[in-house]
């Protein structure tokens, strides 16, 4: 008898967004299952970004279905799809400047959930968490004074204390070095041993490789590959997605 | 906001209350300063209304919208259907947040300065109506002889808030502490964290767990019904009220001047402007100079944004913050 495999998380079928008269989505379908970190590759304008504020409620989609373990959350505002376990960070990091980081992370944890689900010693938990990303001595730093890099940590703690069950990483590896990167692919695999289901953007090909169990390509808001990181990587049409962008802005695109 | 600065703002809150219950009795005033420090309360007490707005990252210019709202709402109230003043007055108040939950609705998308812009419109609108329909509201006239308020006999202790200065003095006193508890929780609750929140980026709020609509609906309708409890209040001290007085600009601005020169982001900053700036304007400027007043508050909040854009309460708290912090770190 085949082993039960683990219930889906996120399903997302025929999404289609259009702004400013421009399609940026287009037919865009797959889906997670409980567990599984999936990494959403392509180049700059693929539309990954638009996809995760669709998912988190802040872009309306004008078709298709998001469901969140069986739930069409499509339409939902924000702060409820927070609520209900789905979390994101921000590509660029959002902090509440003036407050201090560990007040950063406790608004996450006063209100991550329903009031009905209040945390048990919320200091403790935010100081955990600051821990988690290594962040406990900048505890009572205003969040403004933060270096980018420390930011983007900041932004996977706050993600972190709404408790979710489905985590929405955006760019956090780019323009970090090596050492960093792989901090953040340790932090990523530690996440996934405490159970969370994690959807990755991942322009610059830094942690797909090491942590993903699939990838999924978009280029101009269309998925044109999808499946295991090897194949993926290797596949002409993404090759050539990147490499366009590579002769057009002439950086380094692809780069395992 | 940690417990630090709720005793910044306990403590100096709780010393200006007292004062202010305590002089009266002590001082015997003249009836000049009842007056003066009476109206200061009140306006004080609408800074501290506007602000619970201005907390959330909003700049209204348009308060005077709720304030006129709720004195022509009592004021008719009492006119057509001689309702005693309390409950006129409470009509006043949900008219007002009735206008409050207009501006909800059609300004939403708003932010920055095309809000205060449409706030600022706003107030044009109630103001040509009530000016324009003679048949109900008097038009231009206005409306005159609205009653008194009445006379409260409290265990043998009579508060004659009609006549006596001195009891009017407690009554917006009282106003005073009752908007100044709400802005308070607006500051120092799990409210105040969401207000905060929104304040700083609301983008990030929401995806924390904030509902922003929410939050933003709360503090806008609650300061709507405050400023128009304190139109409604006004007309019944007044007697008398017409539509350029209550829908006027100064009473737009002036909570402004004094919240931005008191300070924004403490309990008592607002009050402090107010009792500061109001009487320094009506006992000493005005005497110098009894046209040009305007001039004081225009003078006052360009030095403020210049040199002390926190306000005259950010004094306090930065010498406290910055002596606890040379305690940790060193």
């Amino acid at each position: 008898m085949a082993q039960l495999e683990p219930p889906i998380c996120l399903e997302i079928e025929d999404l289609g967004v259009i702004l400013d008269d421009r399609p940026v989505l287009r037919a865009v379908g797959f889906q997670l299952r409980r567990g599984e970190i999936v990494s959403i590759i392509g180049p700059n304008g693929a539309g990954k970004t638009t996809l995760f504020n669709v998912l988190a409620g802040r872009i309306r989609p004008q078709r298709g279905r998001i469901r969140y373990w069986g739930e069409d959350i499509r339409g939902w505002a924000p702060h409820r799809i927070c609520r209900a376990g789905l979390a994101r960070t921000f590509q660029i990091a959002r902090p509440f400047a003036e407050m201090s980081v560990l007040e950063n992370v406790l608004i996450g944890l006063w209100f991550g959930k329903s009031p009905t689900e209040a945390v048990l010693e919320p200091r403790r938990q935010a100081l955990e968490l600051l821990e988690l990303v290594g962040l406990t001595h900048k505890a009572e730093t205003s969040a403004g004074a933060l270096t980018l890099s420390e930011q983007r940590r900041l932004e996977v703690a706050r993600a972190l204390s709404t408790r979710p069950q489905l985590l929405l990483l955006d760019e956090i590896a780019a323009g970090l070095s090596p050492q960093a990167v792989n901090q953040a692919v340790e932090l990523i695999l530690a996440l996934r041993e405490r159970g969370l289901t994690l959807l990755v953007i991942d322009h610059f090909l830094n942690l797909t490789a090491k942590v993903s169990d699939r990838l999924v390509a978009l280029d101009q808001g269309e998925i044109i590959a999808a499946g295991s990181p090897s194949r993926v990587i290797q596949n002409p049409e993404v090759i050539a997605a990147y490499l366009g962008e590579r002769e057009s802005r002439g950086d380094e695109a692809i780069e395992p | 906001m940690s417990s630090g600065t709720r005793s910044i703002d306990l403590l100096p809150s709780a010393g200006v209350l007292l004062l202010l219950l305590g002089w009266p009795p002590v001082a015997a005033p003249a009836d000049i300063y009842l007056r003066v420090f009476g109206l200061a309360c009140f306006y004080g007490a609408l800074a501290l209304a506007w602000n619970l707005v201005a907390l959330t990252g909003l700049l209204s210019l348009g308060h005077a919208a709720f304030f006129g709202m709720g004195a022509y709402g009592a004021a008719l109230a009492d006119h057509y259907w001689q309702l005693p003043p309390f409950a006129a007055i409470g009509i006043g108040a949900v008219l007002g947040a009735a206008y409050g939950g207009l501006w909800m609705a059609t300004f939403r998308r708003l932010r920055g300065a095309a809000f205060a812009l449409a706030t600022l419109a706003s107030v044009e609108i109630p103001k040509v109506i009530i000016d324009n329909w003679d048949a109900f509201t008097f038009g231009s006239l206005g409306v005159v002889g609205i009653s008194r308020l009445p006379t409260l006999d409290l265990g043998g202790r009579v508060l004659d808030f009609g006549t006596s200065l001195t009891a009017q003095y407690y009554l917006l006193l009282l106003f005073l502490v009752v908007v100044g508890g709400f802005h308070f929780a607006a500051l120092h609750s799990r409210w105040g964290w969401a207000i905060r929140a929104v304040r700083e980026d609301e983008t990030a709020a929401a995806a924390l767990g904030v509902n922003v609509p929410a939050v933003r609906a709360q503090a806008l309708l609650l300061s709507a019904l405050l400023t128009a409890l304190g139109g409604g209040l006004y007309a019944h001290l007044m007697g008398l009220i017409e539509p350029p007085l209550v829908f006027s600009l100064h009473l737009s601005a002036l909570p402004l001047v004094l919240t931005i020169f008191g300070g924004r982001y403490r309990a008592f900053g607002p009050v402090l402007g107010a009792l500061v700036l109001y009487p320094a304007d009506q006992l000493l400027f005005h005497r110098w100079l009894p046209s040009g007043h305007a001039l004081l508050y225009g003078l006052v909040i360009v030095i403020a944004l210049l040199f002390c854009p926190r306000g005259i309460a950010a004094w306090l708290s930065w010498n406290r913050r910055s002596a606890w912090k040379s305690k940790t770190s060193g």
